[in-house]
């Protein structure tokens, strides 16, 4: 009589989850880039002309690099304040964990919500931060921050920063916290100082959580758009459009399923080849 | 933790019989887990939220010292020859149904049936429904009744309990919309439940439900302009040639006609919330700056006064206060700023073959003009961050000395809790035309065109189209203008001594109804809208010329 593996039985929920939740979405997702699906002419295979057109989109570009840019600098800023509060938080003994809390609470605040609150806080008339620099004459008119392409991404990456901080401050400190102090009393003893320490045994030894952190906040923001629906609509002169907006427009304001798929698509393939990358570093043997 | 005991309990092997009644008793369970959590969810699914309990304190002020002309209106009646209108019968463009049994012209003739208003105290059952009633007026007058629903309508809705509505925004803000659900329900004893969300979510989710082809919504609640084009080509709402005979037609402005119909059919059967385009402008800062409280009345002479209010402005009051507050964040509402002087010029947007033209002579005027004004800071460039409420807003705080927008906000400057910074202090403008000789206009393209989906039940769709008659009725449509401060297609109301009383700005508000001009687009305006907006944005950065600007936004648009 043949017999069936226990183990294969106990993983069948997880299967059957995978298949209908995210195996047949995706394979949903590619077949449908496949096609002319805009609810106006009749449903058909076209091959990869959703992919060329989006190619030969400028827009499409420009967005891309657009997203490059605002989750670079999302991970970038997230992973120095990270580490740094991070380190400061491990050296603190006294209401470490009170502090610990308060720096966590970001992460409850959703993209959105977090988007609006910056969005009037750098407000150039009515804005908190405008009117302490114009005050403590750091600025002597309000800075415009949202009129200006350059500027308006700042503020982006600076509202989905402050929710992902937490999420790495934590994955930092936990690996922070695992490294055994002989280390640095030994460095000590050998006349390290602060920064040596730092760069010399702190990093390497948590080299793999921040890139893990690295790997799950580059990949959030390359696709989210929340703080920027919030905050600019994509503006001015689509200096914050990401490539998560250029999708959004295609699937529902335009409501073209194969070219919004076919976004979806490359959006994948892109992530896919940036995680695929950064699982490697996290893998490599040392 | 025993790993070798672990390790033989995942390989260890079970019989064919013993692994076919696992599976069936988890299959088994699955299923049942499946019903009951069905079944719960069936009956807990959540419904309309129940109306806000947030007491909105409103007082009502009345606006600046405005003249309120009543234009008199001299009617010489005239017994035309007796003409049978000709209705269109509701099966010839449905197929029969229960719509069958109703009678539109009985137990009065159809635009009488819409005519009849009844102004009185909103009653208590309201208010228990909708508590913001209690304060948005203090005097709680309203139009409560007058509506007469045709013979026939009760065996077309049998067995309709409820219709869903997604309302744009929220529902404290459309008191008009709130009363009309509550008259539904006292005439049919059918109860429409809503909900509240924002334009372009609303239409995400206008747009998901229809795909599925969910009967999730009853009553589809559209920007006119911008989406009757895409749902008509999609087969996504009912057509209504037969809603708008000749007489009914009559009661309306002939911009229903504009907003209403796409390829040669009726799509929508009444509106909510029409704002066309206003000139509001700072009393103080137009006599300072000018010497004069003179209002222009071309678009050539208030560039030049908005120069001058800019500069007194910046001399006068420092950083932070501006000429013109423009919704520079909003591709939409740019592109109405642009219409207006636009369609005093005589230009046409859409070609006869249905394409969008950014290129056109007149186009490029309009554009020219504001991209200086963005030079010369007259519109400052922080414009270009903010939203279509933060505009009127910086206007309301006494931070500019004009703004364009919709004629609803002539009641939020009178507030002095919404507009702390103007009271008495500014002015509304009648329309204005490009120059002399050219004529008036200003833009009608917000008007919330209410359809019916076709993915419903057919005593359901009878039940909408019951709902519809009431809205664009001269009840519900009171309401509309004289009570929450929006305007209304049904122009003759404007004449009503009830409703010029009531208004703030009435004279400017009934003038910019006559003139309001409105395009009905094609499907890719959304997309073309956004190109555009973009180059604009370009051109104000000064990063490119305007021609150079709409010359690649064109380019991009023929690409669609």
């Amino acid at each position: 009589m043949k017999k069936i593996p226990f183990g294969f039985l106990l993983s069948l929920p997880g299967i059957i989850f995978l298949a209908l939740l995210v195996i047949y979405p995706f394979s949903m997702l590619i077949s449908i880039s496949f096609l002319r699906y805009d609810f106006i002419n009749p449903i058909r295979l076209i091959g990869f002309n959703n992919y060329l057109r989006i190619f030969t989109d400028r827009l499409f570009w420009l967005s891309l690099k657009n997203t490059i840019i605002y989750s670079g600098g999302v991970t970038a800023l997230t992973t120095m304040v990270a580490i740094l509060l991070a380190v400061s938080i491990a050296r603190i003994k006294k209401f470490s964990t009170a502090l610990r809390t308060l720096l966590i609470l970001p992460w409850a605040v959703p993209l959105v919500v977090s988007g609006l609150v910056w969005r009037w806080m750098l407000d150039p008339g009515v804005g908190v931060y405008n009117y302490m620099f114009v005050l403590l004459g750091l600025t002597d008119k309000p800075i415009n921050l949202f009129g200006d392409p350059t500027l308006a991404m700042l503020a982006c990456i600076l509202a989905d920063s402050w929710t992902k901080i937490p999420f790495m401050f934590v994955l930092v400190l936990a690996a922070i916290k695992s490294i055994p102090p002989e280390l640095y009393e030994a460095a000590r003893i050998d006349g390290a100082t602060m920064i040596d320490t730092f760069r010399y045994i702190t990093i390497p030894l948590c080299k793999k959580s921040i890139l893990s952190g690295v790997l799950i906040t580059g990949m959030f923001s390359f696709r989210t758009i929340d703080a920027i629906w919030s905050m600019t609509r994509g503006g001015p002169a689509k200096a914050t459009y990401v490539l998560g907006y250029y999708l959004i427009d295609y699937l529902v304001n335009y409501t073209n399923l194969g070219v919004g798929c076919a976004v979806g698509v490359t959006m994948f393939i892109l992530i896919f080849l940036f995680a695929g990358i950064l699982i490697y570093l996290i893998l490599k043997k040392e | 933790m025993n790993l070798k005991k672990e390790d033989s309990i995942l390989k260890r092997k079970v019989s064919r019989r013993y692994a076919l009644s696992t599976a069936a008793k988890i299959g088994i369970s699955a299923v049942v887990a499946g019903v009951v959590g069905g079944i719960i969810g069936y009956t807990i699914k959540p419904t309309a939220p129940p109306a806000t309990t947030t007491v909105t304190k409103t007082a009502t002020v009345t606006g600046p010292a405005t003249t309120t002309t009543v234009t008199k209106v001299v009617t010489k009646t005239v017994t035309a020859p007796a003409t049978t209108i000709k209705r269109v019968a509701i099966s010839d463009i449905w197929g029969p149904g229960p719509w069958d049994s109703i009678n539109w012209d009985k137990p009065l003739a159809w635009p009488e049936r819409l005519r009849r208003v009844k102004i009185g105290k909103i009653p208590d059952h309201w208010i228990d429904k909708f508590p913001f009633l209690e304060t948005y007026r203090p005097d709680k007058i309203a139009a409560i009744g007058g509506y007469v629903p045709p013979e026939g309508w009760k065996e077309a809705v049998k067995g309709v309990d409820k219709l869903r509505f997604l309302n744009y925004g929220g529902m404290p803000h459309d008191p008009a919309t709130a009363m009309g659900f509550a008259a539904f329900e006292d005439l049919t004893g059918i109860t429409i439940e809503y909900e509240e969300m924002e334009e372009l979510t609303l239409w995400e989710k206008t747009v998901s439900i229809l795909t599925a082809k969910s009967p999730e919504i009853d009553i589809l609640d559209l920007t006119a302009v911008y989406y009757t084009a895409i749902v008509a080509k999609r087969h996504w709402a009912m057509p209504l040639d037969f809603f708008w005979p000749e007489d009914v037609l009559a009661l309306y402005s002939p911009a229903v006609k504009d907003i209403g119909m796409y390829n040669g059919h009726w799509w929508s059967g009444a509106y909510i919330s029409t704002k066309p385009f206003m000139p509001f402008i700072r009393k103080s800062w137009l006599k300072e700056a000018t010497g004069s409280t003179r209002l222009p009345k071309t678009w050539k002479e208030l560039v030049s006064v908005l120069r001058k209010i800019s500069k007194w402005a910046k001399e006068n009051l420092g950083e932070g206060y501006y000429g013109w507050a423009v919704p520079g964040k909003d591709y939409r509402y740019m592109w109405r700023i642009c219409t207006v002087p636009f369609f005093s010029l005589g230009g046409e947007l859409v070609t006869p073959d249905g394409k969008i033209n950014v290129t056109s002579k007149e186009w490029r005027m309009v554009n020219k003009m504001l991209v200086d004004l963005f030079k010369e800071g007259v519109i400052p460039k922080e414009a270009l961050g903010w939203s279509w409420t933060e505009a009127p807003e910086v206007f309301g705080r006494g931070k500019a000395g004009f703004v364009l927008a919709g004629t609803v906000q002539a009641v939020r400057f009178s507030n002095p809790k919404l507009s702390p910074g103007i009271q008495n202090d500014w002015l509304p403008m009648e329309p204005l035309s490009w120059d002399v000789g050219y004529p008036k206009a200003t833009c009608e393209e917000s008007s919330q065109a209410l359809m019916i989906s076709p993915f419903i039940s057919d005593e359901k769709k009878a039940a909408v189209l019951l709902f519809l008659d009431l809205y664009r009725s001269n009840q519900a449509q009171w309401n509309e203008v004289a009570y929450e401060g929006n305007e209304t297609l049904n122009v003759p109301l404007y004449e009503r001594p009830d409703v010029t009383e009531r208004l703030v700005a009435g004279r400017e508000r009934r003038l910019a109804v006559q003139y309001s001009r409105a395009v009905m687009y094609p499907p890719i305006i959304d997309m073309a809208m956004k190109i555009w907006h973009e180059w604009f944005q370009r051109a104000a950065l000064g990063e490119v010329s305007v021609d150079e600007a709409l010359e690649n936004a064109q380019e991009e648009i023929n690409k669609l």
